[in-house]
């Protein structure tokens, strides 16, 4: 069981740190716990869902991006790429977004991971609105770009 | 009580002592059989041996991958610090009777290096612990290892640090000095 429903953190490269980190991260976990509940989806992430953003260098491939399902515990763990020369460019408030519309879009995908009892498409249908409703995806949709 | 009565063994065939083939010649060729099949098992085996195009011996593909892969993680670790996601309650090692420590975000819980993946040495509970994993260098092993050791020994000189009550002498989450 992780420590919340929702869990957000990072793996960042020092000079960014502040950029993802803390104020972002805590954030976004704060909003996701505080306005939707796995439960409502069905049984099959009822032992939390971690979302870690990665914010490396390009030339650091140590970190890799991952996707780890535990069907006994119905823990959901993802770790995520974020775009090192936007998170370099973009100040704090427009990484949110970059932080949003990357969680969004892996989220949209769910329907791989073949999760039984959730719906992922309801919950990809509720987090863009939180989202949305947050402010965080309006220029993130122009900038970043959307699903191809 | 039942008796089995046997027929007496009976010759049929006598050889003459110019026929017949030497004792030893029959274990020579039991062992020289044993001896192929033995070194069949052993090649197969062996896997981590293959013939080069002169066919000397020479390290499998695989196993030259493998070596490859472990010496570029020597080459490619990282140096990171632990630090506290929130404001809040942390695990200390450091604190004497005290079993945990209030620490604000961004304040360090722990110094470390690895050549394995955060995944590699933490699985998925940093999370748990409400921990940011913020990587400080990137490269040798034995780079990261001295700034892992310069960052522990420093950290009683850190303003977070020197505004206790009671400064630490490492990082609350470090048991040892390395």
């Amino acid at each position: 069981m992780m420590r919340r429903p929702f869990v957000v953190s990072g793996i960042v490269w020092h000079e960014v740190e502040l950029k993802v980190g803390y104020v972002n991260t805590v954030m976004m976990e704060d909003i996701l716990n505080e306005h939707l509940q796995l439960s409502h989806y069905g049984n099959g992430l009822q032992g939390g869902f971690a979302f870690i953003f990665i914010a490396a260098r390009p030339d650091q491939t140590i970190q890799e991006e991952k996707i780890i399902y535990s069907r006994k515990k119905k823990e959901l763990y993802i770790q995520t790429r974020l775009p090192y020369e936007l998170v370099e460019q973009y100040e704090r408030p427009q990484v949110l977004q970059l932080m949003a519309a990357t969680y969004l879009r892996t989220i949209q995908r769910f329907d791989q991971l073949k999760i039984k009892d959730f719906n992922h498409q309801q919950f990809a249908k509720d987090v863009q609105a939180l989202f949305e409703a947050q402010g965080w995806l309006v220029s993130e949709k122009a900038s970043y770009g959307s699903e191809p | 009580m039942n008796v089995v009565l046997r027929a007496p063994k009976v010759e049929t065939e006598i050889l003459s002592p110019e026929r017949k083939p030497p004792p030893w010649k029959g274990w020579f060729f039991l062992l020289f059989i044993a001896g192929i099949v033995g070194l069949v098992a052993q090649w197969q085996e062996m896997d981590f041996l293959e013939p080069d195009t002169e066919g000397k011996p020479k390290l499998a593909q695989k196993r030259q991958k493998k070596l490859e892969k472990l010496l570029k993680e020597f080459d490619e670790a990282e140096q990171y610090a632990l630090k506290a996601a929130q404001n809040g309650y942390y695990p200390c090692y450091n604190c004497g009777a005290d079993k945990q420590i209030y620490l604000y975000a961004r304040q360090v819980w722990y110094y470390g290096s690895t050549r394995k993946k955060e995944m590699g040495r933490y699985g998925t509970t940093l999370q748990e612990r409400n921990l940011l994993y913020v990587v400080e260098y990137k490269g040798d092993i034995g780079e990261c290892q001295r700034r892992e050791l310069i960052q522990i020994f420093n950290y009683p000189t850190l303003p977070e640090n020197v505004a206790r009550a009671k400064p630490l002498i490492r990082p609350p989450g470090n048991k040892i000095d390395h």
